[in-house]
């Protein structure tokens, strides 16, 4: 068999001599724990018991990746968040939590370094875990990324004093039931990646003390919780590249108009954010001389001058377009705007672009899309304008329309750039995805027949 | 002629045989062994035999490192669909675990 002969021949290049038959067992412990990081770990752990040889080797391995089994829904899941699917294929012989197993490998595990740990532990971890003990392990073997989700049912968990001065800590996940209390000591002289997934924070600067204790920082990405204890969130990381921010919290009723909460950013060397804000806190935006893409879907702004000053100079915007950004943004040079990407959540939002459009003379790839947009009937009326913006005629090249909707003022639209954009070479267009096959079919006809100043562009279809 | 054998001229004249296989490891020689149709050996005009050989020795190296990822999925994979023993029966592992006395 081409396997068995694959694995003598490995061995015997690596010095072995394979008298017996057994295939594996003879291969070096390297390549043992090479195979081994590819199989989930209680496969691994499993397979300490195939014999004498086999007892110790899925201990050393760098790398123990646990993750709890599905409940049925998608509570495990955070949006963004990667889940494989491999553990599904286990039966359900028992809806115990991982913890147990996680506890009592954890205890027997003896690498030296452990370079990455991944715990998720869902509802079924016991309130009583000693999920902090198995932390400070991980930290005391040099661990360099480290992703913890905790959604146990009780209240949530401090975290060990080492973690706050882990000098090999290069990659940081904290999730759920978390309780982030940074002191003034915490040193974490490695760290590149911090994400921090609907925790909860001792007080606002619980996230202050956190993040100045790391001087390399370049990627911070957060999901709020409602009830976090920050009332304004500061992010001020002088190392930071990458930014993405996001919460969905919207006001309820009766909460109080004004909170004094707000969203502060300070980071000057940021080259990309991504923020998306609903609650309704003011947020505010320093200077970012670097800037050169960003994704805006924000209520209130403390500033707005300031934030509109901040993405003046970026290659790539999303905006999600409020009335607010909208008048902002007709008096701002958009001097190296290459692709732009616009969420209107308003009536009346064309004759604004078209001035945003006049702005961005080197625009080369506009996307519209209507998402945000519930009513059928939102009447758009517009004018156009005296004159053709620069960047229809001598620039775009890529436009792209989602969830067309086959009104009047659509289709204006539609055909005024279509008749004024000389250079386009590709146009996409993605129907309202309620609409029946019928009515696309009889879209897709109309649209084609839609004269084109850009002979050479292609009409496509999502 | 062999067709699995390929003949590598460096510019020195120095000449190396190497399998087809391992040869077209290189992007290089992959070009250009598409391009010169000339029988099996192809010239290396701007390079000389003691970088050749180098190249070649990188190229052996190559393929038995693949060879190595490949098995190391397989067996792998062996490990995650079986249970203990099946797994045990298909390398032919043996159990030297002494039984606990029961009780």
């Amino acid at each position: 068999m081409v396997i068995r002969f694959c694995l003598v021949k490995m061995a015997e290049a690596k010095g072995a001599v394979c008298e017996d038959l057994d295939m594996i067992s003879a291969l070096p412990e390297e390549l043992l724990l090479k195979i081994l990081l590819r199989v989930p770990i209680k496969d691994a752990v499993a397979t300490m018991i195939l014999s004498k040889r086999w007892r110790f080797i899925w201990m050393m391995l760098p790398r123990l990746d646990y993750k709890e089994k599905r409940y049925g829904d998608d509570f495990m899941n955070d949006y963004d968040e990667d889940d494989d699917d491999d553990d599904d294929n286990d039966d359900d012989e028992s809806n115990k939590s991982i913890w147990w197993f996680f506890e009592k490998s954890m205890e027997l595990h003896k690498a030296h370094v452990l370079t990455t740990l991944l715990i998720k532990l869902g509802p079924g971890c016991p309130s009583d875990a000693d999920v902090q003990k198995w932390l400070k392990k991980a930290v005391d073997r040099h661990v360099r990324v480290l992703r913890f989700k905790l959604c146990w049912s009780t209240v949530p968990t401090g975290l060990p004093k080492s973690l706050y001065t882990c000098q090999t800590l290069k990659e940081l996940t904290l999730s759920r039931k978390i309780l982030v209390d940074f002191p003034s000591s915490s040193c974490l002289p490695s760290l590149i990646i911090l994400e921090l997934f609907y925790v909860v924070y001792k007080e606002d600067d619980s996230l202050v003390r956190l993040l100045s204790g790391c001087p390399v920082l370049e990627y911070l990405m957060v999901k709020r919780n409602k009830d976090d204890n920050v009332t304004k969130f500061s992010v001020k990381v002088p190392s930071l590249l990458d930014l993405l921010y996001s919460n969905y919290n919207t006001p309820d009723d009766n909460d109080i108009v004004d909170t004094g909460r707000c969203l502060v950013i300070d980071t000057p060397a940021l080259i990309n954010y991504h923020i998306a804000d609903m609650s309704g806190d003011s947020c505010s935006i320093e200077n970012m001389p670097c800037l050169e893409s960003a994704y805006i879907d924000v209520e209130s702004f403390a500033d707005i001058d300031r934030v509109l000053t901040s993405i003046s100079a970026v290659v790539s915007l999303e905006l999600a377009m409020t009335d607010v950004l909208l008048v902002g943004c007709s008096n701002i040079n958009f001097s190296r705007l290459i692709k732009l990407s616009i969420y209107p959540d308003m009536s009346h939002w064309l004759e604004p672009l078209l001035i945003l459009l006049k702005n961005a003379p080197k625009l080369k790839d506009l996307l519209v899309d209507y998402v945000y947009i519930c009513t059928e009937d939102l009447t758009l009326s517009w004018d156009q304008p005296s004159s053709i913006p620069r960047c229809l005629s001598s620039q775009l090249e890529i436009f792209e329309y989602r969830q067309y909707r086959d009104t009047e003022e659509d289709e204006e639209f539609l055909t005024y750039i279509l008749a004024n954009s000389k250079c386009l070479k590709t146009v996409t267009v993605s129907v309202k995805p309620s609409f029946d096959l019928e009515r696309k079919e009889l879209i897709i006809k109309k649209l084609r027949d839609i004269p084109r100043v850009s002979t050479t562009s292609q009409l496509l279809f999502k | 002629m062999s067709e699995k054998k390929i003949v590598l001229k460096s510019s020195d004249g120095k000449t190396i045989d190497v399998a087809k296989a391992v040869a077209l490891q290189s992007q290089t020689i992959t070009h250009m062994v598409e391009d010169s149709c000339v029988g099996n050996e192809i010239p290396f005009e701007n390079v000389t035999g003691q970088v050749l050989a180098k190249v070649i020795e990188y190229c052996k190296k190559h393929v038995v490192v693949d060879g190595e990822t490949l098995t190391c999925k397989t067996v792998a994979h062996v490990i995650h669909t079986r249970t203990i023993d099946e797994i045990r029966t298909f390398f032919n592992v043996e159990n030297d675990y002494t039984p606990r006395k029961k009780q």
